[in-house]
């Protein structure tokens, strides 16, 4: 089984399980413990800001609406990287290729070091940008690759790439960030 | 073969950046002394940072809550996708129908009361509001042929006029 780190996917086939015989905290589960890591994909892969939650909440809806195409040879959390992934290519294909970026959208500032804050700021917001004129396999591999700690099995798998394949994109999409935010 | 100190290094920076494991006392030597290696631990912090920012945009228990609510209000798929054709069967049955009436002329003493509900089933307003048994028996009944569900048989049909025809037609639809 290919599994992206993460809670513990035997214990969400348990839930998925439990939801199946009509369990709805079971459901509410799987939602609580996978919407961080569906939004932090969502949003870093461009997704305007007001439309996480809502695309998020699309997602897994969907997953809910087709387990019964699930069949467990991914763990449920590839699979919403999945499905996640054709919906923002949908969101994205609706705006005509146009990436909604929002930059207000920033962190509480540390008080501590407001210029370091400043700084570290413009540089997520340069990342964001740099990664939306990055190929789309190379944004997404980088994704899951740096934010989730995915193996390159287990992103060939969400990405229905090779393993090859992916470390290949992994290493391009960050030779052109760092050139960009060096 | 070894690997350079760099390529490990680039290898191991998803997982101490995800906070699953820490620098060797090596690696942190090595990572102080190289700056190619600094910037990618670098771009991959700005990563995370970006992770935090999204997760700041999104509430878990809201969007359980919501996708819950949605899951209740909309039938199984299969059962969707199976209404289709109940939308599908009923608009054949209406245009049979009309097809029956346009080619006879029927005489006028022998006009039947037509039943002012439609037949058992053939609802369509309010099928959103149906439990799934409720889809389910409707889906049955309109799997039946439509003269074991008519609460009027076939000479009947054939002998109602155009306004009555009309009528029971709107009802039908809602």
């Amino acid at each position: 089984m290919t599994a992206l780190p993460g809670p513990d996917s035997a214990t969400d086939a348990a839930l998925i399980e439990a939801y199946r015989a009509g369990s709805e905290p079971a459901a509410s589960e799987l939602v609580s413990r996978h919407a961080p890591a569906v939004g932090r994909f969502l949003y870093s892969a461009g997704a305007a800001a007001s439309d996480v939650e809502d695309l998020a909440q699309e997602a897994f809806f969907r997953a809910f609406r087709r387990l019964d195409t699930w069949r467990g040879d991914a763990s449920f959390r590839s699979w919403l990287f999945s499905i996640a992934r054709n919906l923002l290519k949908d969101e994205f294909r609706k705006r005509r290729g146009r990436h909604v970026l929002s930059i207000e959208d920033h962190d509480v500032p540390n008080r501590d070091d407001p210029a370091g804050e400043v700084e570290a700021q413009e540089a997520a917001d340069q990342l964001r940008r740099g990664l939306m004129d990055l190929p789309r396999l190379q944004r997404e591999v980088f994704l899951l690759r740096v934010q989730e700690g995915g193996s390159y099995d287990e992103i060939a798998a969400v990405l229905d790439t090779t393993p090859g394949a992916a470390r290949v994109h992994y290493h391009h999409a960050v030779k052109r960030l760092k050139e960009l935010l060096s | 073969m070894t690997e350079p100190p760099c390529t490990r290094l680039s290898e191991r920076i998803p997982e101490v950046a995800t906070g699953r494991a820490d620098w060797s006392a090596g690696e942190a030597e090595h990572l102080s002394a190289c700056a190619a290696c600094r910037a990618e631990w670098q771009l991959a912090q700005t990563a995370q940072r970006l992770a935090r920012r999204a997760e700041a945009l999104i509430d878990p228990d809201r969007v359980a809550d919501h996708v819950m609510r949605r899951l209740a209000e909309s039938p199984a798929r299969g059962i969707g996708r199976r209404l289709r054709w109940v939308g599908v069967t009923v608009a054949a049955a209406a245009a049979i129908l009309l097809v029956v009436r346009v080619t006879s002329t029927p005489s006028p003493e022998m006009m039947p009361v037509v039943a002012s509900v439609p037949p058992d089933g053939l609802f369509l307003r309010g099928l959103d509001s149906l439990t799934v048994e409720e889809l389910e028996s409707v889906l049955v009944s309109i799997d039946q042929p439509i003269a074991a569900v008519s609460t009027i048989d076939a000479y009947e049909w054939q002998s109602l006029d155009d306004h009555e025809l009309e009528r029971l037609l709107r009802e039908w639809e809602g």
